[in-house]
């Protein structure tokens, strides 16, 4: 007796521990992503264009300087001198940085300064960001002002210079909107070319196929394909797809629709299993009950079949959805690595998983940004599985009564 | 009288299985016709024959001549068959729409789409099938949520509102309590003025309550076929004895 209750609690113990290694893990990924990215995460990095726009200017003249006053905030440093202040920060990526937070409206900076190259006077604007300053000092000596520094010794800087030499600015940059974009252009694409091919699909080998060899056949392929990894599809889309598009719409090399392309024939095993489970569980006596009141099959399969099958499809939907916003292997083969701010769908760009893979390619891997990415990827998959639980919950008709 | 079915050594194969034996049956118009016998005898399968829902099921033969109106079954179209010959099954299976749906559902397959003539048929089958007055003022309510009884009528209203000659139905009360059964039979019995009627059934009481004749089937034959009254009072063969006595298996 005693012998098997030590017997049996071995066994729990070595269950229960089996299965909280499967939820610790899982658990501790989420934490890593979440304390890497989140506070990198904001919405200026949706929002934001990915490339950014760099100017190189200088202000030659010899200032005799202003007196400028101006009450700062805590964390902002001003140039009595020159009445600019500036902030630490980090910029959209998640780097530190120094960005111009306050400029006098009287500031020589604010018209005075010529773009290096091209002499065009720029206009000096709040939110800039600052990446380095030479500046010349009364004896002719130069100041070096890295924004590695920081805030403070940019401002000091400043306040010793009295022209200078090159002031590098970047303005914008570091924002995923393309990709963003891009993903929701493969998304809508995809369903478009895969929800009416799968159902189709569903509708003859759960209704009109005859039940035999071939149809078997067709059903085991169909059931094989959803295990073939994607980066055989990317290779196809990559062989096939960009080919033929390059010959259809004119684009040039990856597009986003070879992508959809690809993407459609990966899921169509996920969206033909789904939509043909969801006609298979409609009861055969609703069925023939259509039937006995004479009408056609097709009006059947249109008026009683489809319209319950809508939770299933809509579940399978959603289940490609996740699977488009996941996937990374076969989109970098026939959509690039390429991030674009201008996405347009025959040219090529990246989706938030290869914005990803692009961001861990770089010469410093900005791991920050890319856990916000994943963070934003994470939530929207959480989301999509959340949705698909509650749909098959609420429309599940015959579950409830029957 | 009238014959509408004229059933003639008919044989009937699912594979290789014989289910239905050299069937010769006559069934009258606007009259209500029982088939009993106990379960696997083929009475169920005689009645999806006479509106051909066996076309359905895969490797299903069907040998001899079936004539409806004179006409062999095999010449008529099925969606035209079907709208002339209703079919109530054993279970209820309202589709799950609105009442008002379920119903229109048959006549919108067919083409009909004025409102005004859809409701008028909504509402007369639903008279017809004593349903009316229970949910007139919840025609756009979900026809899942009524009760068994009353699901069972709606699918025989649904079938009225085809107009169609014959109803056929399967075992229509197996599923439901004695007085939904009660509510069925007494609907039945009005029924019979309007249409021809054939009911197979378990309950031989049943048979005695609503038909004027009654077919006794075994094991694919027809045993016996006569009026109702005299099959139950004077039945001519033992085996019939036996199984309305209860004395059978």
């Amino acid at each position: 007796m005693i012998k098997r209750r030590i017997i049996d609690s071995f066994w729990n113990i070595l269950t229960y521990l089996f299965s909280s290694v499967g939820i610790i893990v899982l658990l501790l990924i989420f934490i890593f992503v979440f304390s890497n990215g989140a506070s990198t995460l904001s919405w200026k990095l949706i929002t934001s264009d990915y490339n950014q726009t760099t100017y190189v200017l200088s202000y030659k003249d010899n200032y005799d300087g202003g007196n400028f006053e101006y009450k700062c905030k805590d964390d902002e440093y001003f140039s009595s001198y020159w009445g600019i202040a500036f902030t630490d920060t980090v910029n959209t990526e998640g780097v530190d940085s120094v960005i111009i937070s306050y400029i006098d409206d009287h500031s020589p900076l604010l018209n005075g300064l010529l773009g290096v190259g091209n002499d065009n006077y720029h206009h000096l604007q709040v939110n800039q960001y600052v990446t380095t300053a030479l500046l010349v000092g009364e004896e002719g000596n130069i100041i070096s002002c890295p924004a590695r520094k920081g805030a403070e010794s940019m401002a000091a800087g400043f306040n010793r210079g009295v022209s200078i030499m090159t002031l590098n600015l970047v303005d914008g940059g570091g924002g995923i909107r393309g990709s963003l974009i891009a993903t929701l252009y493969l998304i809508l694409f995809t369903l478009i070319l895969v929800l009416p091919l799968g159902i189709a699909a569903a509708i003859y080998l759960s209704i009109y196929a005859k039940d035999n060899w071939l149809t078997h056949l067709l059903k085991s392929l169909i059931d094989m394909s959803s295990g073939v990894p994607s980066i055989i599809f990317g290779l196809v889309g990559l062989l096939l797809f960009v080919p033929m598009f390059n010959a259809l719409v004119g684009s040039e090399g990856y597009s986003i629709l070879a992508g959809a392309l690809t993407m459609t024939i990966m899921l169509l095993p996920i969206v033909i299993s789904t939509t043909k489970e969801a006609i298979d569980v409609i009861p055969k006596k609703i069925i023939s009950g259509s039937l006995a009141l004479g009408a056609s099959q097709t009006q059947t399969t249109f008026k009683i079949i489809l319209p319950n099958a809508v939770p299933g499809i809509l579940t399978s939907t959603l289940l490609a959805i996740g699977r488009i916003i996941g996937e990374s292997a076969a989109i970098i083969f026939v959509m690039g690595t390429q991030v674009q701010d201008h996405v347009l769908p025959n040219r090529g760009g990246t989706t938030l998983a290869t914005h990803i893979y692009n961001l861990m390619g770089l010469e410093n891997p900005n791991y920050k940004l890319a856990s916000a990415i994943a963070i934003v990827i994470l939530m929207s998959v959480l989301i999509l599985n959340i949705l698909v639980k509650l749909i098959g919950y609420r429309l599940n008709k015959f579950g409830r009564k029957h | 009288m009238e014959k509408i079915f004229e059933i003639k050594n008919v044989n009937l194969y699912y594979g290789e299985k014989h289910a239905l034996k050299d069937i010769n049956l006559d069934i009258y118009k606007k009259k209500v016709t029982a088939f009993i016998g106990p379960s696997g005898c083929g009475k169920s399968t005689l009645l999806r024959c006479l509106d051909r829902m066996n076309d359905l099921i895969d490797n299903c033969k069907v040998e001899g001549s079936i004539k409806y109106n004179d006409k062999e079954l095999n010449q008529y179209d099925t969606l035209t068959l079907r709208s002339n010959v209703g079919m109530v099954f054993q279970s209820p299976n309202p589709f799950p729409m609105s009442i008002f749906d379920n119903i229109a559902y048959g006549p919108r397959c067919h083409g009909i789409k004025n409102r005004k003539a859809l409701e008028e048929i909504v509402i007369s089958s639903l008279k017809k099938a004593a349903l009316y007055d229970e949910v007139k003022d919840n025609l756009k309510g979900s026809a899942l949520a009524l009760s068994g009884g009353q699901q069972q009528r709606l699918c025989i209203a649904r079938c009225i509102a085809m107009k169609p000659d014959v109803i056929l139905m399967d075992e229509p009360t197996s599923a439901l309590d004695p007085i939904a059964t009660l509510k069925i039979e007494e609907l039945i019995n009005e029924l019979k003025k309007d249409f021809t009627i054939v009911i197979v059934t378990h309950n031989m009481q049943q048979a005695t309550r609503v038909s004027d004749y009654t077919a006794f089937f075994m094991l694919g034959e027809i045993i016996e076929y006569n009026t109702t009254n005299e099959l139950f009072k004077n039945p001519h063969n033992k085996k019939t004895e036996d199984y309305i006595t209860g004395r059978f298996g």
